[in-house]
């Protein structure tokens, strides 16, 4: 059986299961509470390793540390800005270049599997700082590749969209244990700050470009990432188990939201909830990715506005996916992640009816952009779902194989 | 792989071919979506741990 990590909480501090926690200590154990879906209770896998070392841990820290990360591996989004100076200077075609950036993605979704089984071994900050040397290293390798077209696919590609899986899925899975409180929230922070590392890393990317070359540039971002990735993860931790925040006593409506035991992940795949939530996730992508596709030819086709007006869209759309994930996320902490993905599901079949009608460009921005909140929405409130269900444990697996319904969207979409 | 949203591109570029504009394609994703709200719904109150599980 796979144990829940403690090996990553690093010693200062030291308690025996069933004792009370140091004073320092941030939060509460309830371990009477958590139990594994075997049966077997969270004290009997305590047991195992004897004892759980914790030092005071400040959550929100985590949290920062996390969007840190986010923020590094979110800058994939931005290839864009490398696409024209890498085919002006090599004269590889438009195609033959964002195949890099379909296998960074591809590869991501196999490795954010893995990740997820894998820091449920050894622990997030092991899964995080491999995952930011991968990543750093595989864009500043990339650097290397002029003329070389096969070292760039190897380079940003595989290696870099490894290091992109194996750490995306850490700061989502550990940081909805430290905060069972608002996890919505807190995964739609982690995952905003994926969406807005495009945002911040093409201006400067794009300015890099001019002053030093584009293969220089891809050097130089590498080495910034894997700093950012690296520290962000050495901060990674996970509680001890069952542990909630000091003096948080969950009403009775969201304590029978919560899993009361942890789901392996061949557990969870035993439930039809798992296929639901998948099921889920598969729709909501595939609503959003048709607009993000189709989104300049349709406005300009729709409304009658220029390519270059159209083009205005797709900036203003990107925004929309990025706030979605914190917006929709912190909602669903109130109303409840069911309750979203139905808000959410209706208002896109209300859009989607309307959209083909509206000739103005501006309410045809205006539901394009609440459309797109919903897209970004779905990932951001997705983590929150499957740990209601399934418990926080084993999350990094259960949550990673789930992402298999993103993964080729965006591929078929870029490619 | 071929999951998530390659149906979504798929269908909405096949009909936009297929009929010359995006109407269809748009209406189509909008009866999807209405049907797919069942999901969420059919959620409501399901929690996992009032199901028995298989032990691993």
């Amino acid at each position: 059986m796979d144990l829940p990590d403690s090996s990553s909480n690093t010693s200062e501090e030291t308690f025996i299961p069933g004792a009370q926690p140091p004073s320092e200590f941030t939060g509460t154990r309830m371990g009477h509470r958590r139990r594994v879906a075997t049966g077997l209770p969270a004290q009997g896998l305590l047991s195992a390793r004897e004892t759980i070392k914790a030092r005071p841990t400040n959550r929100w820290l985590l949290a920062g540390a996390g969007v840190v990360m986010q923020l590094a591996f979110g800058a994939v989004y931005a290839w864009s800005v490398f696409l024209n100076p890498l085919v002006k200077a090599f004269g590889w075609s438009n195609s033959e270049v964002t195949l890099t950036f379909s296998i960074a993605i591809l590869v991501l979704g196999f490795a954010a599997f893995l990740g997820g089984l894998w820091m449920s071994r050894v622990g997030p900050r092991t899964v995080g700082i491999v995952g930011g040397l991968c990543y750093g290293l595989g864009v500043a390798l990339s650097s290397l590749s002029a003329d070389r077209l096969w070292l760039l696919y190897l380079s940003y590609g595989v290696l870099g969209g490894l290091g992109l899986g194996l750490g995306y899925i850490v700061p989502v899975a550990t940081l909805v244990k430290w905060f069972p409180d608002r996890r919505g929230f807190i995964t739609g922070l982690a995952v905003a700050g994926f969406g807005a590392g495009a945002l911040l890393t093409a201006p400067v990317a794009a300015g890099l470009i001019a002053r030093v070359g584009v293969l220089q540039t891809l050097g130089i971002l590498g080495i910034v990432y894997l700093v950012m990735v690296v520290a962000g993860a050495s901060a990674m931790k996970n509680p001890p188990p069952g542990w909630v925040p000091e003096g948080w006593q969950p009403s009775a409506k969201k304590q029978a939201q919560l899993a009361t035991r942890d789901f392996t992940l061949q557990q969870a795949l035993s439930t039809w909830q798992w296929y639901a939530l998948w099921a889920i996730l598969f729709l909501n992508v595939t609503a959003g990715i048709s607009i993000i596709s189709q989104a300049a030819p349709m406005a300009g086709e729709i409304s009658g506005v220029s390519p270059l007006v159209a083009a205005g869209m797709v900036g203003i759309i990107s925004i929309s996916n990025g706030l979605g994930r914190l917006l929709w996320a912190w909602l669903s902490d109130a109303v409840g992640r069911p309750g979203v993905f139905l808000i959410m599901f209706l208002l896109q079949a209300m859009l989607f009816f309307f959209l083909p009608a509206q000739r103005d460009f501006a309410i045809l921005v205006t539901f394009a952009f609440v459309i797109l909140s919903c897209y970004g929405g779905g990932f951001g409130t997705m983590p929150a779902f499957a740990t209601d269900y399934f418990g926080p444990t084993f999350v990094g697996s259960i949550y990673g194989l789930m992402l298999t319904a993103w993964v080729s969207g965006v591929c078929s979409v870029l490619s | 792989m071929g999951f998530g949203g390659l149906l979504g591109p798929l269908l909405i570029a096949r009909i936009r071919e297929a009929t010359g504009s995006y109407s269809g394609a748009l209406t189509i994703i909008a009866a999807v979506m209405l049907a797919s709200s069942l999901l969420p719904l059919a959620m409501c109150g399901k929690n996992v741990r009032n199901e028995p599980v298989r032990a691993s």
